[in-house]
This record gives C-alpha cells, sequence and structure tokens, in this order.
C-alpha cells in the first residue's frame, strides 16, 4: 500500500533502485504506468489477448534491460517504446495468419450495421476499437500515441524509433483513412459522454 | 487568370494540416481552402477525428492481466535475487578465505 509518505521516489530513482537489486522497484515502476502500457498494447495489437503477450514480453524484457537505460529519455517513453516495439513484433509475427489489419472497410461496416457483438454490446468503445483496427500496423501505433494518449510528435517518434516527418505522416494518412467513419465516432463519443453522465451505482437504473 | 485548383484529395489535406506541405503547394492548397466550403468541411472533420480520439476513454487494466504481469514480475525479481545470493555467497567465502585455493575449480586453462 502507497502509504502517506509524502515524497514519492520518480521512476528514474525506481529504475535506479531496481538495477541496484531492489526486487520491489520495477514492479512499483509497472504499476504506477500499467494503465498507459496497457493501453497502448492494447490499442495497437487490438486484441486483449496479443495485448497481454505483449506488455508481459515487454515488462520481462524492460526488467532485464534495465541496465542499458541511459537516461535520454523519459522512463516512461523507454517503456512505451519498449512496449510498442513488442506489439508490433507481434502484428509482424501474426501477419502471415489473418492479419488485424487485414480487417477492412467492408467489415468495418458489418460490424457497426450489426451494432455490435451483443456479448460486447456495453462496450461503448466498440466503434473506436473498430475504427483503429481499419487502419495498417504502423499508422494505427502512431496515432494511438498522438491522437489518443496525447504525446507530443517528438516523444511518438522517440518511442517509435522514427523521424517526426514520418510521424506526422502516418497520423495524416491514418486520419484521411478514418474520415469516412467521422460520424460513427461522433455517435461513440455522444454514447460516451451521455454513458459517463448518467453513471449510477445501482445498475438497475431508474424508471 | 489561374486555373481553379480540383479538390485536393483526403490524404493531401490531412498532410498540408499536419504541416508537411509547404512552399508553392502549400500555399495552392491555402489558396482553394479558403475557396472551396466542401475542403474546408474536410479539414474540420479530420480535426475533429484526432479530437473525438483524444477523448475515447483509456481502457483500465483488466484486473486478470495486472495479476499475471505482477506475477511474472514477482518471479523475475526472485530468480535475479537467487543469481545475486549464489554469487554473493561465492565471493563471501573468496573474501573469508582469501588464502584458500580450490585445488581443482582454480586449475589454469
Amino acid at each position: 500500500m502507497p502509504g502517506g509518505t509524502g515524497e514519492r521516489p520518480s521512476d528514474a530513482e525506481l529504475l535506479r533502485r531496481h538495477v541496484a537489486g531492489d526486487s520491489e522497484a520495477f514492479g512499483e515502476l509497472f504499476r504506477r504506468h500499467r494503465d498507459r502500457l496497457w493501453a497502448v498494447a492494447l490499442r495497437t495489437v487490438c486484441d486483449p489477448d496479443e495485448a497481454a503477450d505483449a506488455l508481459q514480453d515487454a515488462m520481462v524484457s524492460a526488467f532485464r534491460r534495465a541496465a542499458d537505460f541511459r537516461g535520454e529519455s523519459a522512463v516512461t517513453t523507454w517503456l512505451h517504446r519498449i512496449v510498442v516495439n513488442a506489439a508490433l513484433d507481434r502484428l509482424r509475427r501474426k501477419a502471415v495468419r489473418p492479419a488485424v489489419s487485414a480487417l477492412d472497410e467492408q467489415t468495418f461496416e458489418a460490424l457497426v450495421a450489426h451494432g455490435a457483438d451483443p456479448a460486447r454490446a456495453t462496450d461503448t468503445r466498440l466503434d473506436v476499437d473498430a475504427a483503429l483496427r481499419i487502419l495498417p500496423p504502423q499508422q494505427r501505433a502512431a496515432l494511438v500515441l498522438v491522437d489518443m494518449l496525447g504525446y507530443s510528435v517528438n516523444d511518438a517518434a522517440v518511442i517509435l524509433d522514427t523521424s517526426i516527418g514520418t510521424v506526422k505522416s502516418r497520423c495524416a494518412r491514418a486520419r484521411a483513412r478514418l474520415l469516412p467513419h467521422v460520424a460513427h465516432l461522433r455517435d461513440d463519443a455522444a454514447r460516451n459522454r451521455s454513458a459517463s453522465q448518467s453513471v449510477s451505482p445501482a445498475q438497475g437504473g431508474d424508471a | 487568370m489561374r486555373r481553379q485548383m480540383a479538390h485536393p484529395d483526403s490524404d493531401v489535406l490531412a498532410e498540408y494540416r499536419a504541416g508537411l506541405i509547404s512552399g508553392r503547394r502549400g500555399a495552392g492548397i491555402a489558396a482553394h481552402l479558403s475557396a472551396c466550403d466542401h475542403c474546408a468541411a474536410v479539414g474540420g472533420q479530420l480535426a475533429e477525428i484526432s479530437v473525438l480520439l483524444a477523448a475515447a476513454p483509456v481502457p483500465a487494466m483488466p484486473d486478470s492481466v495486472a495479476r499475471r504481469l505482477d506475477t511474472v514480475l514477482a518471479a523475475e525479481a526472485a530468480e535475479r535475487n537467487d543469481a545475486e545470493r549464489a554469487g554473493a555467497q561465492a565471493s563471501r567465502e573468496r573474501a573469508a578465505h582469501p588464502l584458500r585455493r580450490r585445488p581443482s575449480s582454480r586449475s589454469p586453462p
């Protein structure tokens, strides 16, 4: 439990402690950022099981390679880079099988027309997730970082190990590709807003 | 008099908005956008896509995945501790008995 012990160690300090042999430090660092790291993995591979595997590969790798961290970027940037690489690796390995990116516009329209899988009917993020699946992995990874998670183009370029121009271009092409679906995204956002406004503790709701 | 530019592709408009097109070509697109309601609307929708994506909630990590990752990282830490303990034990023995030589294991190659 994080007690009320005033200052909490910085990410860089936790990583130093980990390298020095502290067996709790890396776990604490991971718990601190796990929701964002999860979001990056999930949205890059578009599949919860694959995302969990990618994240596990990435965290084991980060745990073992922590001494290589040179402090040229933020610790979170370094962690994101390892997660994105693991996620893209998984997609590459999957590419021989029916790939996630092969989910084309037609399939997307079918998904939307069916109003989602009934098992996931409460998942209001479906439209955003389905829209992301249309994109090629590299474009999707860039768009997730910049537009969804709010990273600067600079940071995204470091995470993706590419140039700023390439990140801008991948994001631009991804946005253009999503253009025919802007109405779905708009409806989805409106549903999310009304869902978060009408959140009540009792699930039965007021009649 | 210059010919009216044809509507640029949405790719081109998106690249222009991202600051990737400058110079004469960029100026041409800027002029077209100021005169063409259709393309101005497309530009507005491209901006809206970024806003809508930013508004999508960040999914929390499921508990099952969190538990699995905690277990994996704890196992990594335990493995590393074991390896370090074994190493420390060996160097303690060397420090405590600097003159003692293990006859066979120290034999030169």
